[in-house]
């Protein structure tokens, strides 16, 4: 008996569960994108090892696919050599279609199941910046009198606590507000105040050194 | 810092945070005496002040000690000095003399 004869002996549920093995040992394999979908989802929850982990999962399924695969494989020699094993062939071509997909779907379902849990959780809407006054306590410190440096400082501080008081009550368009505020009343203890009362102590030096 | 044997001149706005400090008998910062002030006091002039009145030994003032997970700023808290004290009775009594003064 020829191979070609051999090989049209081999039934029809050992063909389909080649195909199946082909197909999702091969996507498991070389698409690890569900897996490391979880190790994604896993590193936002601050977990470190979660990709080295996820990444010995996703090699281990593959493997472990590709080991029942080769099996069926050889189940599948064997039945070309003799029909007496094509149940055999069948049944373990079967069964590495089945692993190979449940270790392909497996990462794919828990990323689903994850991602829709996740649509549950309460995000914030926030995002992390610089908080307000960060530049204009850098440019006090860089080119500032200590004093000046200080009364920045200070200001910053309180426009500080109130901003965030009103974000914390949810009120952002306060918040937007008290800082607009707080940034006018330091442009005018700034500019006004301190150039105001560095011209007046310059005009009484020069009068004093004038009279004596 | 002023020469505590004279009476400095003691403007409204410095009056008016000496007079808070004072009735309040414990430490303030920028925010709460211009809240406490009802509309007297305003952001923009209120630092500079009582950096003034620092400087002229009215008041003091210390950085507001943090417990360890906080972190950021500190808030400067102000309390009248005795200096402070001693002004603000002698503007009350030269006030109440002159309005005294004024009836008679």
């Amino acid at each position: 008996m020829s191979f070609l004869e051999h090989w049209a002996a081999v039934d029809a549920l050992t063909l389909v569960a080649l195909v199946a093995f082909i197909a999702f040992g091969a996507l498991g394999a070389l698409d690890p994108d569900a897996t490391l979908g979880v190790a994604r989802a896993r590193a936002r929850d601050r977990d470190p090892d979660a990709l080295a982990r996820a990444l010995a999962i996703a090699l281990a399924l593959a493997l472990g696919a590709l080991a029942l695969g080769t099996l069926a494989l050889v189940g599948l020699a064997l039945v070309a050599l003799t029909r007496d094993l094509v149940a055999l062939g069948a049944l373990v071509g079967l069964v590495s279609a089945l692993v190979a997909l449940v270790g392909t779907l497996g990462p794919v379902i828990s990323r689903a199941v994850r991602t829709a849990s996740s649509r549950n959780l309460p995000l914030p809407n926030l995002s992390i910046r610089r908080p307000p006054g960060a530049w204009l306590l850098r440019l006090a410190d860089s080119i500032c009198r200590q004093s000046t440096s200080r009364l920045v400082l200070e200001m910053v501080a309180d426009m500080r606590l109130e901003y965030f008081e009103a974000l914390k009550d949810g009120r952002k368009v306060k918040a937007r507000w008290i800082k607009a505020l707080h940034y006018v009343a330091m442009a005018r203890a700034l500019t006004l105040d301190r150039l105001l009362a560095a011209g007046l102590s310059y005009v009484i030096g020069a009068f004093r050194t004038g009279k004596s | 810092m002023s020469n505590p044997e004279t009476l400095p001149p003691l403007p409204a706005t410095e009056r008016l945070i000496l007079e808070l400090l004072v009735g309040c008998g414990r430490e303030m910062f920028g925010l709460e005496l211009i809240e406490a002030s009802s509309g007297g006091l305003k952001r923009g002039s209120i630092y500079v002040t009582l950096q003034r009145m620092s400087k002229k030994g009215l008041v003091e003032s210390r950085e507001e000690a943090r417990p360890a997970p906080e972190i950021g700023i500190a808030r400067r808290l102000y309390t009248v000095s005795g200096f402070g004290v001693r002004v603000l009775r002698a503007y009350v009594i030269a006030e109440s003399t002159f309005a005294l003064g004024v009836r008679t």
